[in-house]
């Protein structure tokens, strides 16, 4: 079997960056339902949905991406009975090994192994069909079923080579099986080399040919394959670099992948979660702004502010709401129902807005999250009434200003500013935590204003 | 006649079920339990992928949780364990469990991990001695005496009795005959479009074919050392002269299973249960998950259904 009657699918699911696509998979989407409306063949028809799918759940659009994976199921199980009816079981075996995959793809294991099963029967020595399993094992969180699959895969290869492109993406497939270490980083490197050799001069100078630059989970086609399988295996082995923190090779090689393809989403998202620059997060969020990891990695690491010129884009949009911007984030999810990632956005603003704030307490103490809710929300007059009356506590550490007197600081990953400097009775330090006790007076360029009252030692 | 037996029974899905004989009775193994056709019930595992017996004890593996649950036949005593990774094949050798786990390359027996080849999925008792096979390897490895020889890559199943061992290879249609006292192989013939299953028959070898939608049956030799003594080929396969063809299935039957002269086949398409000892198949019931089907010692077929209900094809109870 050719790749060209037979889907590959590359293990996605393991990456960091998980489901991160960019918004310009737009592209992609209109291709795959072209290549729906124009080709009635199987593999065209299933790796459209399973694309589709894939496509669809990088943008949080759960509903659908499920929709799509149910028809690949049918359409994989409509194949498999027709194939076995007409007695021809390699294909009865290739359509059972897809059924199998879609029913990964829609988190059910045990139909899903069991269907694999079925399909090693007939093809054990199929090494993309041990390929196929691998892939559905990651998926579903079976390491060392995946892993062991992978390596079956490899093994039977190797022994039997075919298609150079083929092997490529078996070790790239074990390489994701693997824990970090020593043999996913040789295998992975190795695939990068292989593919940069002169053995793919041909399939590069067609890809260039032909300006060929889409990204796919189910690839058909050397072109495809070859290039879903260096972006897969560079970001791979970058997010191995990253999480040992060797920050510039990870670095060096997000900007390789950056260099091929410009708006690709998992990269722009790692570059940003290194450099925590508002623009890398702004070019990270216009490249997906429908990621739930991207969304939480800002939140956590970035004091979310609405950025300028923030609604010309959606990932501008976005990050405005992620700000707090209530009125903003109830718009994009009157706009996206349904979407995974602008509920979640939805449920952080609302969330953050603390209880306070429409209680009748005098004194409260207060968590950083629920200040930073504050930093862009437009205080209606109840509240504003409240905040007036109400005292409240925090641990605070202040910037180093003049000699016992302070004038700035944080709040744990909120930044506060009093109107002047302000010298405390006793003997305190800057850079150490301290019990600040004050007012909210108002917030200013992602900064709130406090009128102080007290600062204690924490004892 | 069909006979209907209502069990009680937790609802699961079509491929979490699966029946074994035993000396006293059907055991049935469903998502969550395992239970004793007229006798105890007890807490099972979540997918039963398939079900063992030995002369006491009944085994129920669930291959995707990497968990087996022991049940003394007597009392019902369960005891739970984990497993290597993957058990995909199980067996009683005299009283010892093995239970051969295929992603993690061992054999778990008598409380140790016995290692095998990568990719070894088939496993085979005989005479208390037990042999495992690597489809990837091509290699059969006598566990017990640590022997290894290679066979052929890719066979789809394997069955021995007493020295001889037969292995089906679908991509290239062939039967291989192996000596697995001397553990060489001694011939090899063509059979059918894709054998896929083999069945050991009173007289016979079945060999489940999908592609042409038949069993295919081999009458055996009475005695190998007279085979070889004629030295013919076919009587170095272990096979007589003789062979035939089931009559045509509706469907194309992927799996066989004999006990003394009956014969069950079974399409995993469909799942469609087929009696085919007589001159035509019988199909006995349809949509019967893979393991959930077994003969019992007096020849009856038994399979459970879609709805859980448990049938066997006659006789009294």
């Amino acid at each position: 079997m050719r790749r060209a009657a037979f889907l590959m699918s590359l293990a996605c699911c393991l990456l960091p960056a998980q489901g991160q696509t960019r918004i310009s998979s737009d592209f992609e989407i209109a291709r795959m339902e072209k290549q729906l409306a124009r080709s009635h063949d199987f593999l065209a028809q299933l790796s459209a949905h399973l694309n589709l799918g894939d496509l669809r759940l990088s943008r949080s659009e759960n509903a659908q991406s499920r929709a799509e994976y149910l028809k690949a199921f049918e359409i994989a199980d409509q194949e498999r009975m027709s194939a076995r009816a007409a007695s021809n079981l390699s294909r009865y075996a290739t359509a059972t090994a897809y059924a199998a995959l879609a029913q990964a793809k829609l988190s059910d294991a045990r139909a899903a192994f069991a269907l694999f099963e079925e399909t090693v029967r007939y093809a054990g020595d199929d090494p993309k069909i041990w390929n196929l399993y691998s892939s559905a094992m990651s998926l579903l969180g079976y390491p060392a079923k995946a892993e062991a699959c992978a390596r079956s895969a490899v093994a039977i290869a190797e022994k039997e080579p075919g298609d150079p492109i083929d092997l490529e993406i078996y070790r790239y497939t074990l390489a994701s099986t693997l824990p970090d270490g020593a043999e996913p980083e040789r295998l992975l490197s190795s695939v990068i080399a292989d593919l940069r050799s002169p053995q793919f001069e041909s399939l590069r100078k067609s890809i260039e040919k032909n300006e060929s630059f889409e990204i796919y989970s189910s690839v058909r086609g050397d072109a495809a394959a070859y290039l879903s399988l260096l972006n897969r295996a560079r970001l791979r082995l970058a997010s191995m670099y990253e999480t040992r923190g060797d920050v510039a090779r990870a670095r060096t090689i997000y900007a390789d992948v950056l260099k091929d393809r410009n708006d690709e989403p998992a990269a722009l998202a790692a570059i940003a979660r290194l450099s925590r620059s508002e623009s890398d997060y702004a070019a990270a969020f216009d490249a997906n702004p429908f990621s739930i990891p991207l969304m939480e990695d800002y939140l956590h690491a970035v004091h979310p502010k609405n950025a300028e010129n923030a609604e010309e884009t959606l990932g501008g949009q976005v990050r405005a709401a992620l700000g707090g911007n209530a009125a903003l984030a109830q718009k994009l999810a009157a706009k996206y129902p349904g979407n995974a990632a602008i509920a979640f956005l939805l449920a952080q603003v609302t969330r953050q807005l603390p209880a306070w704030l429409h209680g009748g307490a005098e004194h409260v103490n207060a968590t950083p999250d629920e200040l930073r809710a504050l930093l862009t929300h437009e205080l209606t007059p109840d509240e504003r009434a409240v905040l007036d009356r109400l005292t409240l506590t925090a641990t605070a550490v202040f910037e180093p200003a003049q000699p016992q007197a302070f004038e700035r600081g944080m709040i744990g990953n909120v930044p506060f500013h009093f109107s002047e400097p302000v010298i405390f009775n006793g003997n305190f330090a800057a850079n150490q935590p301290l019990h600040l006790t004050f007012r909210i007076l108002g917030a200013a360029n992602g900064s709130l204003l406090l009128e102080p009252i007290r600062l204690e030692a924490i004892p | 006649m069909k006979r209907l037996i209502p069990v009680l029974l937790v609802a699961a899905s079509m491929q979490a079920q699966s029946i074994v004989a035993t000396s006293k009775g059907i055991v049935v193994a469903t998502g969550g339990a395992i239970e004793l056709r007229g006798g105890w019930r007890v807490e099972g595992v979540r997918n039963p992928s398939f079900a063992v017996a030995g002369r006491d004890e009944v085994a129920v593996i669930d291959s995707l949780a990497n968990e087996a649950v022991i049940v003394e036949l007597k009392t019902g005593r369960a005891t739970r364990h984990k497993t290597g990774e993957t058990p995909v094949d199980a067996l009683f050798a005299g009283d010892d469990l093995y239970i051969l786990n295929r992603d993690s390359h061992t054999i778990s027996a008598k409380g140790k991990e016995i290692p095998v080849a990568p990719g070894a999925s088939i496993m085979r008792e005989s005479r208390s001695k037990v042999y495992v096979y690597s489809p990837i390897s091509g290699t059969l490895t006598d566990v017990l005496s640590s022997r290894v020889m290679t066979v052929a890559p890719y066979a789809s199943d394997f069955r021995v009795d007493g020295n001889l061992a037969w292995f089906v290879f679908p991509r290239t249609a062939k039967l291989i005959t192996v000596d697995v006292a001397a553990m060489r192989v001694l011939g090899e013939r063509k059979v059918g479009g894709v054998p896929m299953s083999i069945g050991l028959a009173q007289q016979s070898i079945a060999l489940a074919d999908p592609s042409s939608k038949r069993v295919w049956i081999l009458a055996r030799e009475e005695s190998f050392g007279r085979a070889f003594l004629r030295g013919f080929l076919r009587g170095l396969t272990g096979l007589g002269g003789s062979s035939r063809a089931s009559s045509a299935f509706p469907t194309g039957v992927d799996r066989v299973a004999a006990r003394g002269a009956v014969l069950v086949a079974y399409d995993s398409a469909s799942g469609s249960l087929y009696r085919c000892d007589g001159k035509s198949p019988v199909r006995l019931s349809q949509s019967v998950a893979p393991h959930a089907f077994a003969i019992d010692n007096s020849g009856r077929a038994w399979w459970l259904d879609a709805a859980f209900a448990l049938h066997h094809d006659g006789g009294d109870d």
